[in-house]
């Protein structure tokens, strides 16, 4: 692997903000570190640019270990939330400032930052001063300025939080558009698990400075290991308590149920099934006691046999609070994670 | 491009670290040399009896005597009854410029800050030729009042601590957040319970704060009751006193200690109310807009034409009185009044300029260069550093002076070579006014993201070339106007600088309060109106550069 991160820890005071973490990022891997607020996302990150001094722990890059390499001399491109370009200094004298604290020849400069102000289409834009500039088009010059100086590592820290929800999508793509024609490693902080979703190779779900999960979006979502996983891509309804029923309502799942281990199903894979369905296994007879329509979709709260079942169909539903329904848990869909931290919600 | 020499790494110190220390090395040992040391020499010098006896004979000695006791009496009554009113004046002036729709409001609040452009005895000056025995109404309306005494300090020390006041309470009420209003509107409160249970909490913290900067400018003025005290003598001009005129500097440190008990007090109060209300402050504010209201927008209009009338009045008339022949007998214009014949003519105006120019220049580099370290670093050393940085404020001018005698007029001391050299000046009001200039500067680089530096770091940038072409650059205003507020305030201080000027190197107010003290009231009132003069010409010139160069501040007075 390109970027090897073993066992890095850095504790505040008694907080371990991040706790032995070890990762592997590939040559052209855009990555997404997901997590909670406080969970050591930054931290993480900063270690890595070199911004904090780790406690202990190594960096890699291509062999080489760089963690007693101060920022400066490691090469990174970072970009932050809040777009932090130099206010007193024109856009483009921005993007080219890391190639003339490196003496590169004016000529050159200028010629790369037209480039880079091409790429994030802002080319019009070079003379003024950032203050003019919307958010959104900050932040592509910021994700240029990063870029100029060829960095070995980009680097974001939640980048598209200050923007809004149209601005954000755009530049989702333009990112992921970025990273891949230049093929470097890319880690993104965020805590936008729909962002995580669609940007990245591969999502580390961290927890508690710990990481929790790594691995692609669709093996987080489908594979949980942890119900805290679970939860935190989506929701999960725990299924644990219909394994205990007798007779024909005892919940059937595929191969052996473990011991330490929850079952649980995601609210779009429950079915809602007609009365004359009743004894199909995994079926069991609910009460309706909350409605939400988003709009694309409506969320079902049902009551069965007194959990709390939520259900997510598309479009508005018909149902109302008090009506009586079916539910069922296909077998396929039933998904096992670990139960050491299913307290978490 | 990336063939950035790995091989810099195995540094023993960083070349970033070792700029930080120097920095902050350059910065502390002249705060111990020329804040620190001098200070405790001071506390030495009160318990010294005789020589090289030591005990508590001195402050016995001074306490015993009655005449202290009234001293302090009236330091403590006088600074009370300042506080109390130029607090209330200056808390309406406030609420009228942040709260109303009154017309004018920019040409008030800056015609309320003329009296901190001159120095404090201006405005005793001006009471005399307005109500003193040959003053204007007197002699008009045939009365016989009596300005020299308590009454006439506490005019004019509540003229010269109004705009100090009025500054406070209207960054406090300028922070603003309109929804707690709305809500409380929504919730049928009436005008006079808005103010008392939102408008009131708001700036609680300003208010305290106000209360004990006046209470501590007050106090440690030196300038009016000097000129317009008569009698009347407060802890200030007793040092004076017994130093100047009795030469007794043992007694004079007594005093100067125990003047600093209630500085000391009244500043760590302000600093602790002053922080609460800055932290007061809010995230995304939507801040409050006032409404138009004839009724009060009209008051207030009337009130502050009324003040900034009064503030005026006081300066024009030393103006005036500097362009007569023979106050009040013969009031024909001449311009004698500027040729000085005593007290070194022109030379202490311009030693004035000379010093004050290199107190900015000086004050700037190490206040800025304190501030930056004590930001970019946190330990014991930097702690220290801070408050170090932030102690001149509680330290009366007449103590740093006195301070300053003591350590520099010794001459087993190898800095001796600067006392009765412009130097000594320099460095005085460099401390003196440390403080002030440190908290600017740390305020302003607080604002600065520590994201700047750490992305001009990423981008390979070394810690002097991000201070160079990122961190300057953004901090150009303010250094710019820390630099005038060290040169303001330096043409007009007396209070610390009393006691270093010779006849060879004098300061402008100092010849000011010469000229008066030898009768020379209009030549002093032709010599307040030259400081007025430099001063708004420095203030003129900075107005100009900073619109020239397009430059965007937020206060031009910190
Ligand atoms: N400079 C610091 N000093 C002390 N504690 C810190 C510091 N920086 C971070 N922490 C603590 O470390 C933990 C992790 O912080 P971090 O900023 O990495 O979280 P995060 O996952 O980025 O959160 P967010 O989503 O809110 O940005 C938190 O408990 C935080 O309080
Ligand atoms: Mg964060």
């Amino acid at each position: 692997m390109y970027l090897q991160i073993k066992n890095i820890t850095k504790t505040y005071g008694a907080i371990a903000a991040v706790d032995n973490v070890s990762l592997d990022i590939a040559k052209n891997e855009f990555v997404c570190i997901l997590g909670p607020s406080g969970c050591g996302k930054t931290t993480l990150l900063r270690l890595i640019a070199g911004l904090e001094d780790a406690d202990q722990g190594e960096l890699y890059i291509g062999g080489e270990n760089l963690i007693s390499v101060p920022a400066q001399h490691r090469n990174f491109g970072i970009v932050f939330q809040s777009y932090s370009l130099f206010q007193n200094m024109t856009i483009a004298e921005n993007v080219g400032y890391g190639l003339s604290i490196r003496k590169v020849p004016k000529a050159q400069i200028h010629k790369r930052v037209n480039e880079l102000l091409e790429q994030v289409r802002l080319t019009d834009q070079s003379e003024k001063l950032p203050h003019k500039l919307s958010g959104g088009q900050q932040q592509r010059v910021a994700v240029a300025r990063a870029l100029a100086v060829d960095p070995k590592v980009l680097l974001l820290d939640e980048p598209l939080s200050a923007l809004d929800a149209k601005v954000r999508k755009t530049l989702r793509t333009e990112i992921c558009e970025v990273q891949k024609s230049l093929g470097i490693p890319t880690i993104m902080v965020t805590h936008d698990q729909e962002e995580a979703m669609t940007m990245a190779h591969r999502i580390v779900c961290m927890k508690d400075g710990k990481i929790e999960q790594v691995g692609t979006p669709s093996e987080l979502y489908n594979q949980p290991k942890t119900f805290f996983v679970a939860n935190f891509l989506g929701s999960m309804n725990v299924l644990d308590p219909f394994l205990e029923k007798d007779g024909n309502n005892k919940l059937q799942v595929n191969g052996e149920h473990e011991k330490d281990c929850s079952i649980g199903i995601r609210p779009e894979s429950i079915k809602i099934v007609d009365t004359g369905k009743h004894n199909d296994s995994n079926t069991y007879h609910g009460t309706v006691t909350k409605i939400e329509n988003l709009g694309n979709v409506s969320l079902i709260q049902a009551d069965a046999s007194g959990h709390s079942i939520l259900i997510e169909r598309r479009g508005f539903t018909n149902f109302k609070v008090g009506d009586e329904l079916w539910i069922q848990f296909p077998v396929d869909t039933i998904i096992s994670f670990s139960r050491s931290t299913s307290v978490v919600s | 491009m990336s063939a950035i020499s790995l091989s810099k790494r195995k540094f023993s110190i960083h070349p970033d670290k070792l700029l930080l220390s120097t920095l902050g090395l350059l910065v502390i040992v002249p705060l111990l040399l020329f804040l620190v040391f001098p200070i405790l020499i001071v506390f030495l010098k009160s318990f010294q009896v005789g020589d090289g006896m030591w005990g508590l004979a001195n402050y016995t000695s001074t306490m015993v005597e009655a005449h202290f006791w009234i001293v302090v009496g009236n330091s403590l009554w006088l600074s009370v009854i300042v506080t109390v009113i130029s607090v209330i004046l200056g808390f309406i002036f406030a609420y009228a410029i942040q709260r109303s729709q009154m017309p004018g409001k920019q040409f008030f609040s800056i015609m309320a800050m003329l009296p901190m452009f001159a120095p404090s005895l201006l405005q005793a000056l001006g009471l005399v030729f307005l109500l003193g025995r040959n003053g204007i109404i007197n002699r008009w309306l045939g009365l016989d009042i009596e300005i020299y005494g308590l009454w006439g300090v506490v005019i004019a020390d509540v003229i010269y601590a109004f705009p100090q006041a009025f500054m406070i309470l209207s960054a406090a009420f300028a922070v603003a957040d309109s929804r707690p209003y709305e809500a409380a509107r929504m919730l049928g409160a009436s005008k006079r319970q808005i103010f008392f249970d939102v408008t009131l909490p708001s700036i609680k913290f300003g208010l305290i704060s106000s209360i004990f900067l006046v209470f501590t400018v007050t106090i440690t003025d030196f300038g009016n009751p000097m000129v317009i005290g008569g009698n009347f003598s407060v802890l200030a001009t007793e040092i004076y006193n017994q130093v100047s005129g009795q030469m007794n500097f043992n007694l004079g440190s007594v005093i100067a200690i125990i003047l600093l008990i209630p500085v000391v007090v009244a500043f760590g109060i302000e600093r602790f109310a002053g922080r609460k209300q800055a932290a007061f402050i809010p995230d995304n504010v939507s801040p409050l807009v006032p409404v138009k209201n004839k009724m009060l927008d009209s008051c207030m209009f009337i009130y502050s034409t009324v003040i900034c009338g009064l503030i005026l009045l006081v300066a024009a008339i030393v103006v005036y009185a500097s362009f007569v022949k023979l106050w009040p007998y013969n009031m024909s214009f001449t311009l004698d009044n500027y040729k000085f014949d005593s007290q070194g003519g022109y030379a202490p105006l311009l030693t004035s300029v000379i010093v004050s120019l290199m107190a900015a220049v000086i004050g700037v580099v190490l206040v800025f260069g304190s501030a930056y370290v004590v930001n970019k670093t946190k330990n014991i050393i930097t702690d220290l550093l801070n408050f170090f940085s932030i102690l001149p404020a509680a330290i009366p001018g007449m103590v740093l002076g006195l301070a300053y005698i003591f350590f520099f007029n010794d001459t087993s001391n190898p800095l001796n070579i600067i006392y009765g050299t412009v130097f000594i000046l320099t460095i005085n009001s460099v401390y003196h006014y440390y403080a002030q200039g440190f908290l600017t500067a740390s305020t302003s680089l607080q604002q600065i993201s520590s994201n700047f530096d750490e992305t001009s770091a990423c981008l390979g940038a070394s810690l002097l070339t991000t201070i160079k072409r990122v961190t300057l650059p953004i901090l150009l205003p303010s250094i710019l106007s820390v630099g005038v507020f060290f040169f303001m305030r330096t043409m007009v201080t007396l209070a610390a600088v009393i006691f270093l000027v010779s006849p060879k190197v004098n300061l402008a107010a100092v010849s000011v309060m010469l000229l008066d003290d030898a009768g020379n009231t209009t030549q002093a009132a032709a010599y307040s109106t030259l400081i007025i003069l430099v001063v708004l010409v420095a203030l003129l010139f900075l107005n100009l550069i900073l619109k020239i160069f397009k430059i965007k501040t937020k206060s031009l007075i910190s």
